[in-house]
């Protein structure tokens, strides 16, 4: 892909979130739609803007491209927080971000040495640790409100 | 002299026992991201239901200044902002510590936050009454120009491609427009979702935007989180002390900034330090490396925000119109001890008000130590943390930080939803800042807007309401320089470097 591509691909997005904007501002009050309107006016602005300067640019430059280990473990990474999201109100703060710690520090890529357990089970360790003194910190210690099971 | 006898009283064993827990319990809060200045205040609000008026509004006082300075901990250690006044400390802050200068970073925002402290302090003593008149001379259209002067920093902070930094401003402020409209009253965006009909709130905006991505770019490398100093991390008293003293001028005019700014009901601290960082930017002669890991951006960013601490307190006292959020929790423990606020509270309750703001002084001061220790500490602490520890505390933390200010699962996914968007888009070339500056300001710049808008219909002269007065000719003069300004500066460097040297 060709950072033209991208930057086009870009900006006809910019241009339909405009759009989308202006659409959606129809339906509320003059009042109410004012800045909606003033935004989606100035996206659809940039949009063309990002587009003219591109296309005016003779230069064409490939996007470098991440290694697929800079896609993956971010995207596995999202996966394991979208898995938090779904169990904190089901186990509650503690059981949900231990769990999903443990399993972030297994993604963890590593800095040459082996896999080896007694250490990932030093970490895990660690995590559950300090996940009951945060826990217990918060809500013992400052009353601070943390997510709890059943509770959506 | 009668001064230094409230400075006695605010030095009594209970009052500085209170102070000195006041500031860590701050710190640790302020530390936390999303943990606000608001917050650590409002939840710490029945703790002082037993104390003495002085000490309870001193214990408040404290954990205020303490939770402000906490806020660039993490705004420094993992680009979140501890709290909305850290935004513009994590600019510089968070490269300074990934090349291994955080401890540096961490005790120039110590000096930064004791030094505006101070200024807004004074200013409050010595100024109250006729700074309380400039609060009032803001009406709707200054604060709407005022909330353009702060949007204008996405232009300064977008250098190299101003256009994308635009729209993600942009975004921004389309992101701020979910939820009920403040002023008409319509439901826009909100897709009959409970959730969003409440809006973006900033908190955990700020943690999805600008924590996340580092997440997320973090877990793809083997690297470290930050560079490890060479030698043992220390305070580097010296070193900081000499960054500061060479960035006097940035350190009293963001603190200024910050003074005036912390008057305006309603604007607070976020603001003060975003006009105070465009400021620095733009006037330094370094001012091309802000952003990069350059110490004026943490100067700038700290004096200003702390500077409306004490600054914050005038209307607050004065007209009993609370200047910032925080101000509006020690309004209400001053209510629930029966001090009564009005024209009558400096006839009537002088000694609870002056120890108070005596004791803020000290508060300020005694930060100085703490805040030391306490950096150094925590510096040492997220050093010699594992990656594979580091990463789960950092995700127990967001959780925690964007949940606690609603009690709302729904803001940990627009949390979360906003951090894998800010990454995908951060790949592309469009940065994260702005989206946050936009969410932020928004709001301010709409209901400013309406409200004169709708003042000036009525008069049926929209002119003189948007541009009358002395206010909104001086902040829309500056509003055009601020925009012009750096890429006219920029074309005059560029011929400058462009024209032949003569040899001699």
């Amino acid at each position: 892909m060709m950072q033209r591509t991208a930057n086009l691909g870009g900006a006809a997005l910019v241009v339909l979130l405009g759009l989308f904007l202006l659409s959606e501002a129809r339906a509320f009050s003059d009042m109410g739609a004012l800045m909606p309107n003033l935004i989606a006016g100035l996206l659809i602005a940039l949009g063309l803007g990002i587009a003219g300067a591109e296309l005016w640019r003779p230069a064409l430059v490939p996007v470098r491209r991440a290694a697929l280990a800079g896609w993956v473990r971010p995207l596995a990474f999202m996966g394991l927080f979208a898995l938090l999201l779904a169990t904190l109100p089901l186990l509650g703060f503690l059981p949900a971000v231990v769990i999903v710690g443990v399993a972030v520090a297994e993604l963890v890529p590593r800095t040459g040495e082996p896999r080896r357990v007694s250490r990932s089970l030093l970490h895990a360790g660690f995590i559950v640790a300090a996940a009951t003194c945060l826990w217990l910190l918060l809500t013992a210690g400052l009353n601070v409100p943390l997510p709890s099971a059943g509770r959506l | 002299m009668e001064f230094f006898a409230y400075l006695q009283e605010a030095v009594t064993a209970a009052n500085l026992t209170v102070t000195v827990i006041g500031i860590v319990v701050g710190i640790a809060f302020g530390a936390m991201p999303g943990l606000s200045s608001t917050f650590a205040c409002a939840v710490l609000l029945p703790v002082t239901f037993t104390m003495a008026p002085t000490t309870a509004l001193l214990f408040l006082g404290a954990v205020y200044m303490g939770s402000t300075y906490g806020g660039a901990f993490a705004a420094i250690l993992v680009n979140t902002p501890g709290t909305p006044q850290s935004i513009t400390t994590t600019f510089d802050g968070f490269p300074m510590a990934r090349r291994g200068d955080g401890d540096l970073a961490l005790t120039i925002a110590c000096l930064a936050s004791v030094f505006g402290g101070l200024v807004g302090i004074f200013a409050f003593i010595a100024f109250a009454p006729p700074l309380a008149q400039v609060a009032l001379k803001f009406g709707p259209a200054e604060t709407f120009w005022l909330a353009l002067f702060g949007l204008t920093i996405i232009a300064s902070l977008s250098e190299g491609n101003v256009l994308k930094g635009l729209v993600s401003g942009s975004i921004g402020l389309a992101l701020s427009m979910i939820g009920i409209a403040v002023v008409s009253g319509d439901a826009r965006f909100t897709y009959e979702s409970t959730t969003l009909i409440a809006g973006i709130d900033i908190i955990p905006a700020t943690i999805g935007l600008l924590c996340l991505p580092v997440l997320f770019d973090l877990i793809a490398t083997p690297d470290h989180h930050l560079e490890t100093p060479k030698g043992v991390a220390r305070p580097r008293l010296g070193e900081a002390w000499r960054a500061m003293t060479g960035r006097k001028l940035t350190a009293v005019r963001a603190s200024v900034v910050g003074t005036v700014i912390g008057i305006l009901p309603g604007a607070g601290g976020a603001i003060a330090s975003l006009v105070a960082y465009s400021d620095a930017k733009r006037s330094a002669p370094d001012g091309e490396g802000y952003g990069t890991g350059n110490p004026g951006g943490i100067v700038a960013s700290e004096s200003a925000n702390n500077a409306t601490v004490g600054s914050g307190l005038v209307p607050t006292f004065v007209l009993g119109i609370p200047g910032t959020p925080p101000d509006a929790v020690i309004l209400g423990a001053m209510l629930v001890h029966g001090v009564q606020i009005g024209p009558k509270l400096f006839s009537e309750h002088g000694d609870v008000v002056y120890t108070f703001t005596a004791g803020l002084l000290i508060a300020t001061l005694l930060m100085l130590p703490i805040g030391i220790l306490a950096g150094r500490f925590i510096y040492r602490l997220v050093l010699a943390t594992p990656k594979r520890v580091l990463l789960p505390l950092i995700v127990m933390l967001t959780v925690v930080g964007a949940f606690a200010i609603r009690n709302s699962m729904g803001d940990v996914a627009i949390m979360f939803a906003l951090g894998a968007f800010a990454w995908t888009i951060g790949r592309f070339g469009y940065p994260a800042a702005p989206i946050v500056l936009g969410i932020l300001l928004g709001p301010i710049a709409e209901q400013g807007f309406s409200q004169a808008y709708l003042v000036g219909n009525a008069k049926g002269d929209l002119g003189s309401q948007f541009f009358g007065g002395l206010i909104s000719p001086i902040l829309v003069t500056l509003i055009a320089l601020a925009v012009t300004g750096p890429p006219i500066a920029k074309l005059m460097r560029r011929r400058r470097s462009a024209r032949p040297v003569r040899a001699s």
